[in-house]
């Protein structure tokens, strides 16, 4: 890279949705523009200067669930210094976040920028669970693959998925990697005062997430341990260059670098080849990796997108963590526990933190940022400085991946 | 006699009276019914649901009625649906398939007052108010506007069946159907049939109640069948143990009411339970019992509160209305007191006691069992005087369902229970182990 780049004063609103006490949805719920006004309060805030060269905004289906386009048109609304600035919005489905923050980086990298203001965010509660299926299923194939797909799509997607996986690696072994990741998810969420499952005080979690799934109540492969949550929330960070700091007015010991990122595309019109595997994950987290010249085993926290248990079992599987097979394995014996030798997601990922799809892949950054700079409240710790993000978008067809260096 | 089978009778069905209380649930059901087995068995043709009633603005209300409870039961189905509709390729999103049905599902009713449509009718369901004189009107028109063959339910929770049976000579064409109430949701129905109705018929209507998805308890064709015939029984027993207590009639009715509650461990105590049913639906089913069966089923505590309008019943949103209590917010705040005419406010008569588990926490207990055989025991041995008189109800309830099963009510004392468990949410029957040994 010709300039070195930074990410900092990341921001994360609660994530809001069942599962969260305040969460009703028969009353009137908090508006878009008071969550990205929080996420921009919540990143300015952070900074001397708020002076920003560009903007950029992610989110997946606002048109749908709130009727709302032209999203860029916000930023300004709630970073005044964004005003006739250029600003964007990014959307790859579940991925708009990691794309986001990978065309941020190029903007630095093409010396057009020197700080890029990044919001994403997403409201999915305005409408029941069973419409925003069909809202969702716009991350696949819709023409392709939505008629014949599952009434909620993409528990559907996975659960093919789940099925390949314990048909040819054995259920038994598949399902208790998949409860302990449900299991890892909460207990790191309840640390964290703005998951959608900081509540959640069961016990017997992974007892629980042993549930044999029903195909009559949901799906044939997963339980609704299994899933990711529906969540409204909004997450901000600025990615900047070594300038950008200083204009800023922030310590580089206040960011991270970024030393290593890819977006990589799939075919979307395509079905997976192998079901058990993630190729396009694993190409673009490769990528990263090696741009970073890091190795795996240099990896000290991992951020990946487990929309399902077993996808991000898949992940790990797919960025060579983990031996095909084994991933179910590694996550059982404890390994991505907060206190194992690879903690993952120790916010709570998607299971746990929640999933307002656009905002997503910026969150996950966020959280790369507050373990690295040792600030988290769940905060691992740490041996080794680097960290991996790897954003999704779809069945593994937007992705983008992000390695990071403490400074 | 008719042949058909339950599916093709299924394809013009009737409901008379669609638009009250028991038969907009009623029609609910056969809607969901016909356009399940329409869809399900790919019929060209769709069924007909004929939705009857004199009030033209109770059918408007009860379109709207069966749009939203049809929607709700769409998204609970779409799993359903979506392979219904799998041959549709312009329907892809749950919403479109769910906005098809909804459509189909309203192609089916046809709304009317006038009986002459139903002259392809292969099953009439008669839901009317609970008047012998009405139904027997009803009756005697159907009976020349219907096919020879078709069937007729009539929706009774009191009048014997063979009565309408024999003045309209409908040759045992007709069974009894007691469902309760609100029929859409409550799993019970008791069916009531009589020797002259064939064995296809009550076959029929057997496949028909289970394909509700309801719980069938077989009753014989007496007066009040098995749920009224211990309701009534034991309601008109608490009114005369009331009556005959030392203390105000007030304080009566309140410590009553607090022991079939909550040291009966029941859902609500008999008398928010008859201001529940209605103080005026009671009064009518105990006329009726009264002119079919030996007994006295006469109460002056409640012939004064009716002639004072105190009624009971629910309003129309659902909420209560006042009867021997008034009622804030679901629960009851006061009761009513005859010599003054108006409500005494329950703190001024006595402080309610915590009772030892509440029903709403052990219907959700999977040990409930274990915990109401100890209960019971500690009941039996008790020597305070609410236990003791909880002792003596609940031997008296046993007796009602004992005399059910000896008058011929029911044909097994097993009926008697399910019928109180699923009808009336008791945790425990009337005959059971608990009290096995009291006497």
């Amino acid at each position: 890279m010709n300039r070195k780049i930074f990410a900092t004063a990341g921001y994360n609103t609660d994530y809001i949705g069942p599962g969260r006490p305040e969460f009703n949805p028969k009353k009137p719920m908090r508006s878009f523009e008071d969550y990205l006004k929080e996420a921009a309060e919540g990143c300015m805030a952070q900074l001397q200067n708020s002076l920003f060269d560009e903007g950029i905004i992610s989110n997946f289906m606002a048109a749908r669930f709130i009727r709302q386009g032209n999203l860029a048109g916000f930023l300004p609304a709630v970073v005044p210094s964004l005003l006739h600035k250029p600003c964007y919005r990014a959307e790859g489905a579940c991925g708009s976040g990691g794309l986001a923050l990978t065309m941020a980086i190029k903007s630095i990298l093409s010396g057009m920028a020197d700080s890029v203001y990044v919001t994403g965010f997403e409201i999915q509660n305005s409408v029941k669970a069973l419409y925003g299926a069909d809202i969702l299923a716009g991350a696949a194939y819709h023409s392709g693959e939505r008629k014949d797909g599952h009434a909620f799509f993409f528990p559907g997607v996975f659960s093919h998925r789940a099925g390949a996986y314990y048909e040819k690696y054995g259920y038994d072994k598949s399902r208790r990697g998949m409860a302990r990741w449900y299991e890892n998810a909460i207990l790191n969420a309840r640390k964290n005062s703005k998951a959608q499952e900081f509540h959640n005080n069961k016990e017997k979690l992974f007892e629980m997430a042993m549930t044999a799934p029903n195909a009559k109540r949901f799906v044939e492969h997963l339980n609704l341990f299994d899933c990711s949550k529906v969540s409204d929330g909004a997450s901000s960070i600025v990615i900047c260059s070594e300038e950008g700091l200083k204009k800023m007015g922030v310590s580089s010991s206040a960011a991270v670098e970024i030393i290593g990122f890819n977006s990589a595309e799939g075919n979307i019109t395509t079905k997976p080849d192998t079901l058990t595997e993630l190729n396009c994950t694993a190409y673009s987290a490769r990528q990263a990796l090696k741009m970073a010249k890091v190795q795996t085993a240099d990896i000290n926290v991992l951020e990946l997108h487990d929309c399902f248990s077993i996808t991000g079992i898949l992940a790990l599987e797919a960025i060579g963590f983990a031996s095909p097979g084994e991933g179910a394995e590694m996550v059982y014996e404890g390994n991505t526990k907060i206190d194992g030798e690879l903690p993952v997601n120790p916010s709570g990922g998607l299971c746990g933190f929640g999933h307002p799809t656009g905002a997503t892949g910026v969150r996950q950054m966020t959280d790369l940022l507050s373990q690295l700079t040792e600030r988290s409240a769940n905060q691992i710790s740490l041996k080794r400085p680097f960290g991996l993000m790897v954003s999704m978008g779809g069945n593994d067809k937007t992705l983008s991946s992000l390695v990071v260096k403490k400074t | 006699m008719s042949s058909l089978s339950l599916n093709d009778s299924l394809s013009n069905v009737a409901v008379i009276g669609a638009a009250g209380k028991m038969g907009r649930g009623i029609a609910l059901l056969l809607l969901q019914e016909c356009i399940s087995c329409d869809l399900e068995n790919k019929r060209v043709q769709p069924s007909k649901l004929f939705l009857i009633d004199c009030s033209s603005d109770g059918l408007g209300t009860l379109r709207q009625y069966l749009d939203a409870q049809m929607l709700r039961y769409a998204e609970r189905n779409i799993g359903l649906l979506r392979k219904w509709y799998e041959q549709r390729s312009d329907l892809i999103d749950n919403s479109e398939i769910i906005n098809a049905f909804i459509n189909d599902a309203r192609a089916r009713i046809h709304t009317t007052s006038d009986f002459s449509q139903l002259s392809n009718c292969h099953m009439v369901f008669e839901a009317v108010f609970e008047k012998l004189e009405l139904k027997s009107n009803i009756y005697s028109e159907l009976k020349t506007v219907c096919p020879q063959d078709c069937y007729f339910f009539t929706n009774t929770s009191s009048i014997p069946i063979s009565i309408i049976n024999h003045d309209n000579e409908l040759n045992g064409r007709i069974i009894g159907f007691h469902f309760y109430n609100p029929p859409a949701v409550q799993k019970l129905v008791e069916l009531i049939s009589m020797p002259e109705n064939s064995s296809e018929f009550i076959e029929l209507s057997y496949e028909l109640i289970k394909r509700l998805g309801k719980i069938i308890i077989p009753s014989n064709d007496i007066a009040g069948f098995i749920g009224n015939g211990h309701f009534i029984r034991e309601g008109l027993y608490y009114l005369r143990q009331a009556e005959s207590m030392k203390s105000t009639l007030e304080e009566a009715l309140c410590q009553i009411n607090e022991i079939t509650e909550k040291i009966m461990i029941r859902p609500m105590g008999i008398f928010q339970l008859i201001d529940y049913v209605g103080l005026d639906v009671f009064k009518m089913i105990c006329t009726t019992m009264e002119a079919y069966i030996e007994e006295d089923f006469n109460n002056e505590v409640l012939d004064t509160l009716l002639t004072r309008g105190v009624r009971g019943g629910q309003f129309g949103n659902g909420s209560q209305k006042d009867g021997f209590f008034k009622y804030e917010k679901g629960r009851p705040i006061a009761v009513y007191s005859i010599t003054t005419s108006s409500y005494v406010d329950f703190s001024a008569i006595q402080p309610s006691e915590c009772p030892p588990k509440s029903w709403k926490e052990l219907s959700r207990d999977r040990a409930a069992d274990s915990y109401l055989s100890q209960y019971f025991d500690v009941l039996k041995k008790s020597t305070d005087t609410k236990a003791q008189l909880a002792v003596s109800y609940l031997k008296n309830s046993r007796k009602i369902a004992r005399d059910l099963l000896e008058n011929n009510v029911a044909n097994d004392i097993e009926h008697v229970n399910s019928v109180l468990k699923n009808g009336f949410y008791h945790l425990y029957g009337p005959e059971n182990n608990f009290m096995g040994s009291w006497e």
